[in-house]
Protein backbone atom coordinates (compact mmCIF):
# COMPACT_ATOMS: atom_id res chain seq x y z
CA UNK A 1 0.00 0.00 0.00
CA UNK A 2 1.45 3.44 -0.69
CA UNK A 3 0.09 5.79 1.46
CA UNK A 4 0.22 9.80 1.43
CA UNK A 5 3.28 11.15 3.62
CA UNK A 6 1.41 14.54 3.14
CA UNK A 7 -1.47 13.18 4.93
CA UNK A 8 1.01 14.10 8.13
CA UNK A 9 -0.42 16.86 10.19
CA UNK A 10 1.96 19.07 11.74
CA UNK A 11 1.67 20.04 16.01
CA UNK A 12 0.64 23.69 15.58
CA UNK A 13 0.36 24.10 19.12
CA UNK A 14 4.23 24.51 19.38
CA UNK A 15 5.24 28.18 18.88
CA UNK A 16 7.51 29.38 16.98
CA UNK A 17 10.92 29.41 18.60
CA UNK A 18 12.20 33.37 18.86
CA UNK A 19 15.34 35.19 18.27
CA UNK A 20 15.63 38.35 19.94
CA UNK A 21 17.76 40.59 17.93
CA UNK A 22 19.04 44.24 19.20
CA UNK A 23 20.25 46.97 16.88
CA UNK A 24 22.39 49.55 19.09
CA UNK A 25 22.44 52.31 16.48
CA UNK A 26 24.54 55.97 17.11
CA UNK A 27 22.31 58.91 16.38
CA UNK A 28 24.39 61.28 17.46
CA UNK A 29 25.29 64.63 15.69
CA UNK A 30 28.26 62.99 14.45
CA UNK A 31 26.10 60.95 12.57
CA UNK A 32 24.56 63.74 10.10
CA UNK A 33 24.09 63.59 7.10
CA UNK A 34 25.38 60.83 4.75
CA UNK A 35 26.13 58.41 7.59
CA UNK A 36 22.64 58.78 9.09
CA UNK A 37 21.20 58.40 5.79
CA UNK A 38 22.67 55.40 5.29
CA UNK A 39 21.59 53.86 8.27
CA UNK A 40 17.86 54.31 7.60
CA UNK A 41 18.68 53.16 4.01
CA UNK A 42 20.38 50.19 6.03
CA UNK A 43 17.46 49.58 8.24
CA UNK A 44 15.15 49.23 5.36
CA UNK A 45 17.76 46.76 3.64
CA UNK A 46 17.41 44.80 7.27
CA UNK A 47 13.82 44.42 6.81
CA UNK A 48 13.99 43.20 3.44
CA UNK A 49 16.36 41.11 4.11
CA UNK A 50 14.18 39.35 7.06
CA UNK A 51 10.86 39.96 4.80
CA UNK A 52 12.14 37.44 2.16
CA UNK A 53 12.82 34.71 4.58
CA UNK A 54 9.43 32.88 5.48
CA UNK A 55 10.87 31.91 9.08
CA UNK A 56 12.87 34.68 9.81
CA UNK A 57 9.77 36.86 9.51
CA UNK A 58 8.30 34.70 12.44
CA UNK A 59 11.20 33.92 14.60
CA UNK A 60 13.18 37.27 14.31
CA UNK A 61 12.02 39.96 16.99
CA UNK A 62 13.55 43.24 16.36
CA UNK A 63 14.21 46.09 19.03
CA UNK A 64 16.27 49.42 18.70
CA UNK A 65 18.26 51.54 21.24
CA UNK A 66 19.44 54.80 19.69
CA UNK A 67 21.98 57.07 21.63
CA UNK A 68 22.16 60.19 20.55
CA UNK A 69 21.93 63.23 22.85
CA UNK A 70 20.68 60.02 25.31
CA UNK A 71 19.96 56.86 25.30
CA UNK A 72 16.62 55.02 23.82
CA UNK A 73 14.52 52.70 23.29
CA UNK A 74 13.19 53.43 19.72
CA UNK A 75 11.29 50.56 19.36
CA UNK A 76 10.15 47.69 21.39
CA UNK A 77 10.30 43.81 20.48
CA UNK A 78 8.25 43.27 17.33
CA UNK A 79 8.28 40.18 15.40
CA UNK A 80 10.09 40.85 11.76
CA UNK A 81 6.93 40.50 9.44
CA UNK A 82 5.60 43.51 11.76
CA UNK A 83 8.80 45.54 11.62
CA UNK A 84 8.63 49.33 10.31
CA UNK A 85 11.93 50.13 10.18
CA UNK A 86 12.10 54.21 11.23
CA UNK A 87 13.59 57.08 9.72
CA UNK A 88 15.76 58.08 12.42
CA UNK A 89 17.34 61.65 13.41
CA UNK A 90 20.12 62.72 14.53
CA UNK A 91 20.66 64.91 17.94
CA UNK A 92 23.14 65.69 20.33
CA UNK A 93 26.62 63.81 21.56
CA UNK A 94 27.20 59.93 21.73
CA UNK A 95 26.36 58.22 24.84
CA UNK A 96 27.17 54.44 23.47
CA UNK A 97 28.00 53.40 27.03
CA UNK A 98 24.11 53.90 28.07
CA UNK A 99 22.90 52.65 24.95
CA UNK A 100 25.27 48.86 25.96
CA UNK A 101 23.96 49.26 29.00
CA UNK A 102 20.39 49.07 27.32
CA UNK A 103 20.60 45.91 25.44
CA UNK A 104 21.12 43.01 28.35
CA UNK A 105 18.24 44.35 30.30
CA UNK A 106 16.20 44.14 27.39
CA UNK A 107 17.22 41.14 26.40
CA UNK A 108 16.98 39.40 29.41
CA UNK A 109 13.18 40.85 30.07
CA UNK A 110 12.48 39.77 26.58
CA UNK A 111 13.85 36.09 27.34
CA UNK A 112 11.88 36.42 30.64
CA UNK A 113 8.55 36.91 28.44
CA UNK A 114 9.24 33.82 26.25
CA UNK A 115 10.19 31.55 29.12
CA UNK A 116 6.97 32.52 31.25
CA UNK A 117 5.03 31.76 27.73
CA UNK A 118 6.87 28.81 26.95
CA UNK A 119 8.07 29.89 23.52
CA UNK A 120 11.56 28.11 22.93
CA UNK A 121 14.35 31.36 22.01
CA UNK A 122 17.65 31.26 19.95
CA UNK A 123 20.79 32.66 21.32
CA UNK A 124 19.89 36.78 20.85
CA UNK A 125 21.99 38.93 18.65
CA UNK A 126 22.86 42.51 19.49
CA UNK A 127 24.39 44.27 16.62
CA UNK A 128 26.60 48.09 17.21
CA UNK A 129 26.54 50.60 14.62
CA UNK A 130 28.18 53.48 15.02
CA UNK A 131 30.43 56.30 13.21
CA UNK A 132 34.30 56.80 13.81
CA UNK A 133 35.64 59.57 11.63
CA UNK A 134 39.40 58.29 11.05
CA UNK B 1 9.88 -11.41 13.23
CA UNK B 2 10.86 -10.03 10.35
CA UNK B 3 11.11 -6.12 10.77
CA UNK B 4 10.53 -3.43 7.50
CA UNK B 5 12.19 -0.46 8.27
CA UNK B 6 12.89 3.00 6.31
CA UNK B 7 13.94 6.91 6.84
CA UNK B 8 16.14 9.32 5.19
CA UNK B 9 17.89 12.33 6.03
CA UNK B 10 17.30 15.78 4.31
CA UNK B 11 19.35 18.48 4.09
CA UNK B 12 17.78 21.98 5.82
CA UNK B 13 17.43 24.70 3.71
CA UNK B 14 19.31 26.89 5.80
CA UNK B 15 22.22 24.35 5.31
CA UNK B 16 21.45 24.86 1.47
CA UNK B 17 21.68 28.75 1.80
CA UNK B 18 24.93 28.53 3.52
CA UNK B 19 26.34 25.78 1.76
CA UNK B 20 26.31 23.38 4.43
CA UNK B 21 26.26 19.58 3.79
CA UNK B 22 23.06 17.41 5.35
CA UNK B 23 25.11 16.50 8.89
CA UNK B 24 22.26 14.35 10.36
CA UNK B 25 22.34 10.83 9.72
CA UNK B 26 20.87 7.40 10.33
CA UNK B 27 20.58 3.73 9.98
CA UNK B 28 19.59 0.51 11.45
CA UNK B 29 20.47 -3.30 11.86
CA UNK B 30 18.56 -6.19 11.93
CA UNK B 31 19.87 -8.70 14.64
CA UNK B 32 19.82 -12.72 13.98
CA UNK B 33 17.77 -13.27 17.01
CA UNK B 34 14.46 -11.03 15.48
CA UNK B 35 15.35 -7.67 17.00
CA UNK B 36 16.45 -4.15 15.40
CA UNK B 37 18.96 -1.71 15.82
CA UNK B 38 17.84 1.72 15.28
CA UNK B 39 20.06 5.46 15.08
CA UNK B 40 20.03 8.88 14.28
CA UNK B 41 22.48 11.18 15.02
CA UNK B 42 22.84 15.70 14.07
CA UNK B 43 25.83 16.77 13.67
CA UNK B 44 26.29 20.05 15.51
CA UNK B 45 25.66 23.09 12.36
CA UNK B 46 28.49 24.77 14.41
CA UNK B 47 31.09 21.61 14.00
CA UNK B 48 32.89 21.73 10.76
CA UNK B 49 33.51 18.21 10.27
CA UNK B 50 29.70 17.19 11.87
CA UNK B 51 28.56 15.94 8.82
CA UNK B 52 31.22 12.91 8.96
CA UNK B 53 30.83 12.94 13.04
CA UNK B 54 27.18 12.18 12.71
CA UNK B 55 27.73 9.20 10.12
CA UNK B 56 30.26 7.59 12.10
CA UNK B 57 28.90 7.95 15.03
CA UNK B 58 25.39 5.71 13.75
CA UNK B 59 28.08 3.18 12.38
CA UNK B 60 30.06 2.81 15.63
CA UNK B 61 27.12 2.72 18.04
CA UNK B 62 25.36 0.21 15.90
CA UNK B 63 28.57 -2.31 14.99
CA UNK B 64 29.12 -2.15 19.17
CA UNK B 65 25.17 -2.85 19.93
CA UNK B 66 24.88 -5.68 17.42
CA UNK B 67 28.26 -7.27 18.36
CA UNK B 68 27.53 -7.03 22.04
CA UNK B 69 23.63 -8.32 21.94
CA UNK B 70 24.55 -10.65 18.94
CA UNK B 71 26.84 -12.67 21.65
CA UNK B 72 24.82 -11.86 24.93
CA UNK B 73 22.63 -14.40 26.05
CA UNK B 74 19.19 -14.29 25.31
CA UNK B 75 17.66 -13.08 28.70
CA UNK B 76 19.17 -9.85 29.80
CA UNK B 77 18.13 -7.94 33.01
CA UNK B 78 17.53 -4.54 32.80
CA UNK B 79 20.83 -3.44 34.17
CA UNK B 80 22.87 -5.10 31.82
CA UNK B 81 20.83 -3.54 28.46
CA UNK B 82 21.38 -0.05 30.05
CA UNK B 83 24.54 -0.92 30.16
CA UNK B 84 25.21 -2.17 26.73
CA UNK B 85 23.50 0.76 25.76
CA UNK B 86 25.67 2.55 26.96
CA UNK B 87 28.64 1.03 26.16
CA UNK B 88 27.50 1.54 22.17
CA UNK B 89 27.28 5.54 23.32
CA UNK B 90 31.07 5.34 25.05
CA UNK B 91 32.04 2.98 21.68
CA UNK B 92 30.63 5.81 19.04
CA UNK B 93 32.78 8.47 20.85
CA UNK B 94 35.65 6.46 20.87
CA UNK B 95 34.96 6.01 17.27
CA UNK B 96 35.44 9.62 16.88
CA UNK B 97 38.17 10.25 18.97
CA UNK B 98 40.04 7.32 16.84
CA UNK B 99 38.74 9.28 13.31
CA UNK B 100 39.40 12.89 15.03
CA UNK B 101 43.58 13.63 14.37
CA UNK B 102 44.77 15.96 14.35
CA UNK B 103 41.57 18.02 14.10
CA UNK B 104 39.57 18.67 17.40
CA UNK B 105 36.96 16.23 18.64
CA UNK B 106 34.38 18.91 18.70
CA UNK B 107 34.73 19.48 15.01
CA UNK B 108 32.54 16.47 14.66
CA UNK B 109 30.08 17.02 17.69
CA UNK B 110 26.96 15.54 16.93
CA UNK B 111 23.88 14.03 18.70
CA UNK B 112 23.00 10.84 19.20
CA UNK B 113 19.68 8.54 19.87
CA UNK B 114 20.03 4.64 19.56
CA UNK B 115 17.22 2.60 20.36
CA UNK B 116 16.85 -1.45 20.49
CA UNK B 117 13.73 -3.54 20.34
CA UNK B 118 14.10 -7.25 20.94
CA UNK B 119 11.51 -9.90 21.60
CA UNK B 120 11.80 -9.35 25.36
CA UNK B 121 12.64 -5.69 25.76
CA UNK B 122 12.53 -2.23 24.31
CA UNK B 123 15.73 -0.14 24.97
CA UNK B 124 16.67 3.91 24.47
CA UNK B 125 19.56 5.76 25.02
CA UNK B 126 19.91 9.47 23.84
CA UNK B 127 22.38 12.42 23.88
CA UNK B 128 21.12 15.71 22.67
CA UNK B 129 18.14 16.63 20.97
CA UNK B 130 15.64 15.26 18.35
CA UNK B 131 13.38 12.11 20.16
CA UNK B 132 12.19 8.58 20.00
CA UNK B 133 8.57 7.68 19.96
CA UNK B 134 7.42 4.32 20.15
CA UNK B 135 4.17 2.57 18.82
CA UNK B 136 3.02 -0.28 21.49
CA UNK B 137 1.37 -3.50 20.55
CA UNK B 138 -1.91 -1.54 21.86
CA UNK B 139 -1.89 0.99 19.28
CA UNK B 140 -0.67 3.61 22.09
CA UNK B 141 2.23 5.82 20.82
CA UNK B 142 4.58 7.39 23.95
CA UNK B 143 7.43 9.62 23.29
CA UNK B 144 10.08 7.76 24.87
CA UNK B 145 12.92 9.45 24.76
CA UNK B 146 12.80 13.51 25.02
CA UNK B 147 14.95 16.43 23.49
CA UNK B 148 17.96 17.47 25.84
CA UNK B 149 17.66 21.46 25.78
CA UNK B 150 19.91 23.93 26.76
CA UNK B 151 18.15 27.71 27.60
CA UNK B 152 18.66 28.10 23.55
CA UNK B 153 16.96 26.37 20.67
CA UNK B 154 19.94 26.20 18.83
CA UNK B 155 22.23 24.28 21.64
CA UNK B 156 22.53 21.10 22.69
CA UNK B 157 25.05 18.52 24.12
CA UNK B 158 26.70 17.02 21.85
CA UNK B 159 28.51 13.26 22.01
CA UNK B 160 31.53 14.74 22.16
CA UNK B 161 31.01 17.59 24.65
CA UNK B 162 33.59 16.81 28.45
CA UNK B 163 29.97 15.79 30.13
CA UNK B 164 28.39 13.53 27.92
CA UNK B 165 28.76 10.66 29.78
CA UNK B 166 26.47 12.69 32.74
CA UNK B 167 23.90 13.56 30.19
CA UNK B 168 23.56 10.06 28.75
CA UNK B 169 20.31 8.92 29.27
CA UNK B 170 19.01 5.27 28.74
CA UNK B 171 16.04 3.62 29.53
CA UNK B 172 14.38 0.07 29.27
CA UNK B 173 10.88 -1.58 29.16
CA UNK B 174 10.34 -5.37 29.74
CA UNK B 175 8.42 -5.55 26.55
CA UNK B 176 8.90 -5.30 22.67
CA UNK B 177 7.98 -1.99 20.44
CA UNK B 178 5.05 -2.66 17.77
CA UNK B 179 6.96 0.24 15.61
CA UNK B 180 9.05 3.22 16.19
CA UNK B 181 10.01 6.65 14.97
CA UNK B 182 13.76 8.15 15.82
CA UNK B 183 14.27 11.47 14.42
CA UNK B 184 16.46 14.82 14.89
CA UNK B 185 15.41 18.13 16.30
CA UNK B 186 14.56 19.40 12.66
CA UNK B 187 10.74 17.87 12.76
CA UNK B 188 10.80 16.99 16.76
CA UNK B 189 8.63 20.83 16.41
CA UNK B 190 6.36 19.38 13.46
CA UNK B 191 5.29 16.23 15.72
CA UNK B 192 5.45 16.04 19.02
CA UNK B 193 3.88 18.74 21.97
CA UNK B 194 7.44 20.53 22.94
CA UNK B 195 6.02 21.52 26.48
CA UNK B 196 4.26 18.09 27.55
CA UNK B 197 6.56 15.73 24.92
CA UNK B 198 2.91 14.24 24.44
CA UNK B 199 3.57 12.05 20.40
CA UNK B 200 1.15 14.08 17.56
CA UNK B 201 -0.63 11.02 16.51
CA UNK B 202 -1.94 12.61 13.51
CA UNK B 203 2.21 13.12 12.35
CA UNK B 204 2.88 9.89 12.64
CA UNK B 205 -0.44 7.95 11.67
CA UNK B 206 0.73 7.60 7.68
CA UNK B 207 4.49 6.72 8.52
CA UNK B 208 2.94 4.06 10.86
CA UNK B 209 0.49 2.83 8.04
CA UNK B 210 3.87 2.59 5.45
CA UNK B 211 4.65 -0.03 7.29
CA UNK B 212 1.80 -2.89 6.69
CA UNK B 213 0.59 -4.44 3.04
CA UNK B 214 3.49 -4.72 0.57
CA UNK B 215 6.39 -2.64 1.49
CA UNK B 216 9.23 -1.64 -0.65
CA UNK B 217 11.86 -0.24 1.99
CA UNK B 218 13.87 1.90 -0.80
CA UNK B 219 11.10 3.56 -2.43
CA UNK B 220 8.96 4.25 1.02
CA UNK B 221 12.69 6.03 2.37
CA UNK B 222 12.48 7.56 -1.01
CA UNK B 223 8.99 9.23 -0.68
CA UNK B 224 9.66 9.62 3.05
CA UNK B 225 12.91 11.95 1.51
CA UNK B 226 10.46 13.80 -0.74
CA UNK B 227 8.32 14.46 1.79
CA UNK B 228 11.19 16.28 4.20
CA UNK B 229 12.46 18.04 0.93
CA UNK B 230 8.44 19.03 0.67
CA UNK B 231 7.82 23.30 0.59
CA UNK B 232 4.84 22.24 3.77
CA UNK B 233 7.89 20.82 5.79
CA UNK B 234 10.54 23.70 4.84
CA UNK B 235 7.87 26.39 5.70
CA UNK B 236 8.31 25.01 9.79
CA UNK B 237 11.84 23.95 10.02
CA UNK B 238 15.01 24.92 7.71
CA UNK B 239 16.78 22.38 9.23
CA UNK B 240 18.25 19.25 8.65
CA UNK B 241 15.44 17.02 9.29
CA UNK B 242 16.01 13.03 9.68
CA UNK B 243 13.03 10.59 10.24
CA UNK B 244 13.34 6.51 11.00
CA UNK B 245 10.27 4.62 11.00
CA UNK B 246 10.91 1.18 11.92
CA UNK B 247 7.83 -1.40 12.87
CA UNK B 248 6.55 -5.14 12.30
CA UNK B 249 3.97 -5.86 9.82
CA UNK B 250 0.52 -5.51 10.90
CA UNK B 251 -0.98 -9.69 10.69
CA UNK B 252 -2.82 -9.86 7.00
Amino acid sequence: MSTDFDAAEFDDSNPEPRCPCVLLLDTSASMDGEPIKALNEGLVAFRDDLDRDKLARLRVEVAIVTFGGRAALAQDFVTADQFQPPTLKTAGDTPMGGGINLAPDLIESRKKTCRTNGVRYFRPWVFLIGWAKA
Amino acid sequence: MTWRAYGASVRGTSHQRSGLPCQDAHGWRALPAGGLLCAVADGLGSAPRADEGAQRAVAAALDALEATLVAAPAALDEAAIAGHLSAAFTAARAALERGADPNPLRDYATTLLLAAVTPAWTAVGQIGDGAVVGCWPDGRLETLSLPQRGEYANETTPLTSPDADARLQVRVWPAPLHALALFSDGLQGLCINLSTGAPFERFFAPFLRALSGPFDGDATSERLAAFLASARVCARTDDDKTLLVAGLPDPA
